[in-house]
Order: structure tokens, then C-alpha cells, then sequence
């Protein structure tokens, strides 16, 4: 997983000062940074994980993972944009090994999870409702491709899949999600 | 200034047990029996309660002294061939709630094997030259100048020990561990929940806790073992040429400061959150970019001993004194 | 009336936009400057106690099936995880012996004593187990299991033999 996402030339980065300084050690600007930024981010791994105890965890991994590497931000692209891949590597990351040790292990612990997530469903769109019911790699393909506008070759080298696979994901959460719309249309 | 209460707290109770009319307490026994022992005489000391001292002579006889538990029912002191039995009888049932336990000094030739136990008794013991075997489940161990094979543990209770040389294994689990000035050929150390903090020239050395701190201050290390679950690690050494260090936590963090030249390979593997500090030499730790972990793999000097390191969500720190 | 098809196609030009996107519930500032500013020293803690309500549902469930072993798609290497599961499986019946043959000399298995550490070693045994079908040629990584294992055995007996020796006094 080396592709570099870099839709934006060197333009003018209003966050380029906040990061020089948090690389050379200040808590101080990286705070500002997370100030910034970690909602866009919460909201990203939180369609990727599909609920909030996980995607609190992985928001903290992206940034201390962040702080640990700011060294390596070249300025090639926008700090933001940058931010966003580093996001979704860190929750793909996580994620995939959370959901292979899923299917290794007996499942039937789900209740308590479940009553949670229930509780907060109230505070969601209703996007974001449905968008938890997809199977987790649906969800991926989708979240990335048509909320984050990765093209399908990106979302395929981020997910390490084939591009086909990519864009059958995408369709089948499309499907998927026009279907649950008119159910609930129709009660 | 614990020592100092101490002494308060005894002179206190003293004076009131002395100035109280002995008839408010429930009477406790004294002892004072002698028996002549051969010099490689096994002894078997039992004390559920109270605090016994146990004591290395150059004499031949066997010596018991104090006031037994204040439920005991007697004393077994028996000989039979080089086995001597010193056991506090207790009722087989009971709820012995009062505070007076055993108070008990006993002598033995210093060539004596002991096997003791207890459930909330203390044991203090001292100046022996054979193995040691020492069971207690709430009560704390000290242990001074012995030599042989020794077995040393508490569950909730403290180890102190000083001049320990031999084979070595003390072992608790919520209590703390503290070993000073041991020698002798090795030395391990095991907690739970307590803390291990170690200062010996004892050079094949394992400790494993699960969250309780392991602190070693080493001189010459062979062969050193650690393992953590959270607990973290640290170790101050020197490593011999041949010498292997391995050390495996979950989320402790392991930390190792070298006295002196250090002549390995050394590979240290860090696999979730935690990261790697190398100040031993230039190498460069490898963070894998994205994915989560780090890796660090570097000769020391001649490379001829080993070290491995690996921790799950831990920091490696790598140091020079 | 709009169709289920244009009534997506709003709610992802709206999420595109950022609108109602979720929101964190509580400061997750903390956490993180707590993580750094010490340098990176215990860092990764937080996440292990997020393992730790999971894994011991893990471990209470315990068994791993091998039906469910193949039928997860994608692993790269099903040996090790073979082997993973057959050493948790193992592990699993010598804690079940452990604990029933002790229930049957009238212990009831609960005692505050150490629960916390039993609690931290089964998060450790899944977090560990997690790693290696990471990285299944970790040699220590294994070695760490099989001590994880063995601790845990351990102190389960440790568990027992003090409670009936503290009962009498």
C-alpha cells in the first residue's frame, strides 16, 4: 500500500505552519491540527468501522500514529488530503484485523454492542443508518468511492482488491441501500 | 521511619498487654524446647498464624522459643531420623479471628534443609547454607544471607531478601518483590500483580510479572529472560560475549541500559502502538509506513551474543549508560 | 414523490458535503495527548483496554471452530491459523478442566482475587492470537502466547489454592 493520493498541486496549505511546528515537537499546534481536523476524520473511519466505540479508538490511532509521522508529510499535497489517506490506512489496517479475527472466532457476544449502537442510532442521518448495515467490505468500497470520491482504482489499492471487485461492491451497496430507502418508504 | 512506627506500634502493644490483666486474652502458650539434631537434619516447619524467625547457629541442637498461637492446641517437635518436625497445632476447624498469632524464634545448625509453611504468618529467615523451600499465602518473607537451592514464595504477602547465592526462585503475586545483593549461578523472579525490583551480580537471570514493574539493576549478564503482559520492564546490564537477552511484553514497555560495550545482534520487533528507541548505536528502526509496527535489526559491536526484543503495543528503549 | 434512486443519490451528495457527518461523543484529545506527551511510553495502552470487553467474551465463548476457519475468505496463511486455533482450543479445554474440576471440590470459581490480571492475560491471549495471523512467522510472538496460556492457567490454580487456604483464617 504505497500509492500516494495527490489530486491537489502544491497550493497554498493554510495548515503548513501548524504542521512544521507540531513536527519539530510542539503539542501545542498538533492540538490545533486535531482541533481542525478530527471531525472530518471521526466522520471517515466511523463510515468505515460503522460504529462509534471503534471509530473513537481509531480517530486516537490516526493521530498518534499522525504525530509519530508528521516527519514524513512532504508537502507534496494538501496536509488535509494527506490526513484523509493516512485515515483510512490506519482504519483499513485495524479494521481488517478486527474482522479476520471476527470469522476466526464463534460469534453470539453481539448483544451488547448492538444495544449500544442502537442507543446512538437516534443521532444519525439517515445515511449513515443504513450505511452500518452493509457488510463491512461493501461498506468500505462505498464509503470511499462515491462519500469520498476515491476513484475505484484507489479504493482498490487501499482495500487490496482487484478494481472489478471495487466497483461490484460499490453497485451491490447502491442496490443494497435503494432497496432499505423504498422499504422504509413504503411503511 | 516504618521501622521506627514499628518499634511504636510494639512498645504500645506491650505496655497494654503487659498493664491489661491477662485473663481479657485468650491464653497463649509459651514454648521454649531444645533437641539435638544431626547436622544434615530436614526440618519441617508448619505456622498458620503469627510471625516465626527462623535462624542458621553453629550449634547442634534444634531450638524453639516464644508463645504459640493463641487457638493452637500444641506443638509437634519431633525427630525421626534427620527429620525434625516443628509444627503449631491447630483445631482442623475454627474461625480464628483474634489477633494474637504465634510468636516464634527457632535456632537450627545452618547446615539444616528447611521446608516451611504458613497461611498468614510471616517468616523471617536467616543465615542458612542448605535449600530452602518457604510456602506462605498472606504473609510477608524476609530473607537473609542463605545459600542452596531457595523457593521463596507469598501470594499477597512481600519478599525481602538480601545475600541470596544459589539457585534462586522467588515468587509472589500481588506482593512486591525485592532482591538485594544476590550471587550465585541463577536467579528467578515471578509476580502478578506486585512489583520486582532486583539488585544482583547474578548473571542467568529470568523475571516475568504480569502488571506489576520489573526494575533490574545487573552487573555480567549470560542469559537474561523477561516477560510482561503490562507490566514494564526495565534493565540496567552489561551482556557477556556469548550472552543472549530475550524479552517478550504485551504492552509493557522493555527498556535496556547498557554498562559498556555491548557485542550482538539485536532484533527488536514492535507490532501494534508502541514504538522503538535505539540510542546504542546509528541503525535506523524501520516503521512500516502505514501499517502498524516498527522493526529494528543491528549488530553491536562484534555481534557475538543475541537479543531479542519484542513487544505487542509496548515501547522498545535501547540505552547507554 | 422521489424514487429510493434519487433519494440516494441526495443523501451521498449531502454526506459528500459533510453534512450530518458523525461526531465524536466525548474529548478524544485526552487520550491521544496523553499517548504522546509521554513520548510514546505506554503508548497503545487505551486500545488494549478497548480489546478487553471483547476478548473475554472471546474467551468465555472460547472454541474456535474450524468451520469457521474455512470458511473466512482471503487468508493468507491458513496454517498458522490452523495452528492458532488449535492451540486456543487446547488452552480452552485445560481452563474448562481447570475450573471443573475445582467446581466439583466445591469452589464456585468467583474471587476478586487477581481477577484483574486473569482479565488483562485474556486480553493479552487475544491480542496476541490477533498479531500472529498477522504475522505468523513471529517466533516470539508464539513463545509469548504459550506463556500467556500458562500464566493464565496459573493463576486460575493460584486463584483457587488461596481461597481455601484463607478460608480458615
Amino acid at each position: 500500500m504505497t500509492v500516494q493520493l495527490n489530486r491537489e498541486s502544491a497550493i497554498e496549505d493554510p495548515d503548513r505552519g501548524l504542521v512544521r511546528q507540531a513536527t519539530q515537537g510542539s503539542i501545542q499546534a498538533f492540538q490545533q491540527l486535531f482541533e481542525r481536523h478530527h471531525r472530518r476524520v471521526y466522520g471517515l473511519v466511523w463510515r468505515l468501522a460503522g460504529n462509534s466505540e471503534m471509530a473513537q479508538d481509531l480517530t486516537q490511532e490516526v493521530f498518534i500514529k499522525l504525530w509519530g509521522n508528521l516527519a514524513s508529510f512532504r508537502g507534496e499535497s494538501k496536509f488535509s488530503t494527506w490526513l484523509h489517506t493516512v485515515a483510512t490506512r490506519v482504519a483499513l489496517t485495524e479494521l481488517r484485523k478486527n474482522k479476520r479475527w471476527q470469522q476466526v472466532r464463534l460469534t453470539g457476544e453481539a448483544g451488547y454492542a448492538d444495544t449500544l449502537e442502537y442507543q446512538e442510532s437516534a443521532d444519525l442521518s439517515e445515511l449513515d443508518q443504513l450505511i452500518r448495515r452493509l457488510p463491512a467490505q461493501t461498506r468500505w468500497a462505498f464509503v470511499l468511492h462515491c462519500i469520498e470520491g476515491l476513484r475505484h482504482e484507489e479504493v482498490a489499492a487501499e482495500m487490496g482488491i482487484a478494481v472489478g471487485t471495487s466497483k461490484a461492491q460499490v453497485h451491490r451497496a447502491r442496490m443494497m441501500l435503494e432497496e432499505w430507502l423504498s422499504d422504509d418508504d413504503s411503511e | 521511619m516504618k521501622k521506627l512506627m514499628n518499634l511504636l506500634f510494639s512498645v504500645s502493644v506491650a505496655a497494654v498487654l503487659y498493664a491489661a490483666p491477662t485473663a481479657a486474652f485468650a491464653a497463649q502458650e509459651s514454648v521454649d524446647k531444645r533437641l539435638d539434631v544431626p547436622a544434615n537434619v530436614v526440618v519441617t516447619i508448619e505456622n498458620m498464624r503469627g510471625e516465626v524467625e527462623i535462624i542458621g547457629t553453629e550449634e547442634t541442637y534444634a531450638q524453639v522459643r516464644g508463645k504459640l498461637d493463641e487457638y493452637a492446641t500444641g506443638m509437634t517437635f519431633e525427630l525421626a531420623d534427620n527429620n525434625l518436625t516443628i509444627r503449631v497445632e491447630m483445631p482442623a476447624r475454627g474461625n480464628f479471628s483474634g489477633n494474637h498469632g504465634s510468636e516464634l524464634e527457632i535456632h537450627l545448625p545452618s547446615s539444616a534443609e528447611l521446608n516451611i509453611s504458613g497461611v498468614s504468618s510471616d517468616f523471617v529467615v536467616r543465615d542458612f547454607s542448605s535449600d530452602v523451600q518457604l510456602n506462605t499465602v498472606s504473609g510477608d518473607i524476609h530473607a537473609h544471607s542463605l545459600r542452596g537451592k531457595l523457593n521463596l514464595t507469598s501470594v499477597s504477602g512481600d519478599i525481602q531478601s538480601e545475600k541470596l547465592t544459589g539457585r534462586v526462585t522467588l515468587k509472589s503475586v500481588s506482593g512486591d518483590i525485592d532482591d538485594r545483593d544476590g550471587a550465585g549461578s541463577n536467579a528467578s523472579y515471578s509476580s502478578t500483580s506486585g512489583d520486582i525490583d532486583v539488585r544482583t551480580s547474578v548473571s542467568d537471570i529470568s523475571a516475568e510479572s504480569v502488571s506489576g514493574d520489573v526494575m533490574l539493576d545487573l552487573q555480567s549478564v549470560s542469559n537474561l529472560r523477561l516477560k510482561s503482559v503490562s507490566g514494564d520492564v526495565k534493565a540496567t546490564l552489561a551482556l557477556t560475549r556469548n550472552g543472549r537477552i530475550s524479552a517478550n511484553s504485551v504492552s509493557g514497555d522493555v527498556e535496556l541500559l547498557f554498562s559498556g560495550a555491548v557485542d550482538a545482534n539485536l532484533e527488536a520487533n514492535v507490532s501494534g502502538g508502541g514504538s522503538i528507541v535505539n540510542d546504542v548505536n546509528d541503525a535506523r528502526v524501520e516503521e512500516s509506513k502505514w501499517g502498524v509496527g516498527a522493526n529494528l535489526e543491528t549488530r553491536l559491536g562484534s555481534g557475538s551474543g543475541t537479543i531479542e526484543l519484542t513487544t505487542m503495543s509496548g515501547d522498545i528503549i535501547l540505552r547507554k549508560k | 414523490m422521489t424514487t429510493a434512486n434519487e433519494k440516494l443519490a441526495r443523501l451521498i451528495s449531502e454526506a459528500a458535503d459533510g453534512k450530518d457527518t458523525p461526531q465524536p461523543g466525548h474529548d478524544l484529545w485526552r487520550g491521544i495527548e496523553h499517548s504522546i506527551s509521554r513520548s510514546g511510553r505506554r503508548r497503545g495502552r487505551w486500545l488494549n483496554w478497548a480489546w478487553a470487553s471483547a476478548a473475554c467474551a472471546v474467551l468465555a465463548v472460547g472454541l474456535v471452530t474450524f468451520n469457521s476457519m474455512q470458511s473466512s475468505p482471503g487468508t493468507a496463511t491458513p496454517q498458522s491459523e490452523l495452528l492458532l486455533t488449535v492451540l486456543n482450543q487446547q488452552h480452552e479445554q485445560q481452563r474448562q478442566m481447570l475450573l471443573s474440576h475445582y467446581q466439583t471440590v466445591g469452589w464456585d470459581g468467583k474471587s476478586g482475587y487477581v481477577q484483574q490480571e486473569l482479565e488483562q492475560i485474556r486480553a493479552s491471549i487475544h491480542e496476541v492470537s490477533e498479531q500472529l495471523i498477522e504475522e505468523p512467522n513471529n517466533r516470539q510472538l508464539w513463545q509469548l502466547l504459550q506463556w500467556l496460556y500458562s500464566k493464565e492457567l496459573e493463576l486460575l490454580e493460584s486463584q483457587f489454592k488461596v481461597n481455601e487456604q484463607l478460608q480458615q483464617v
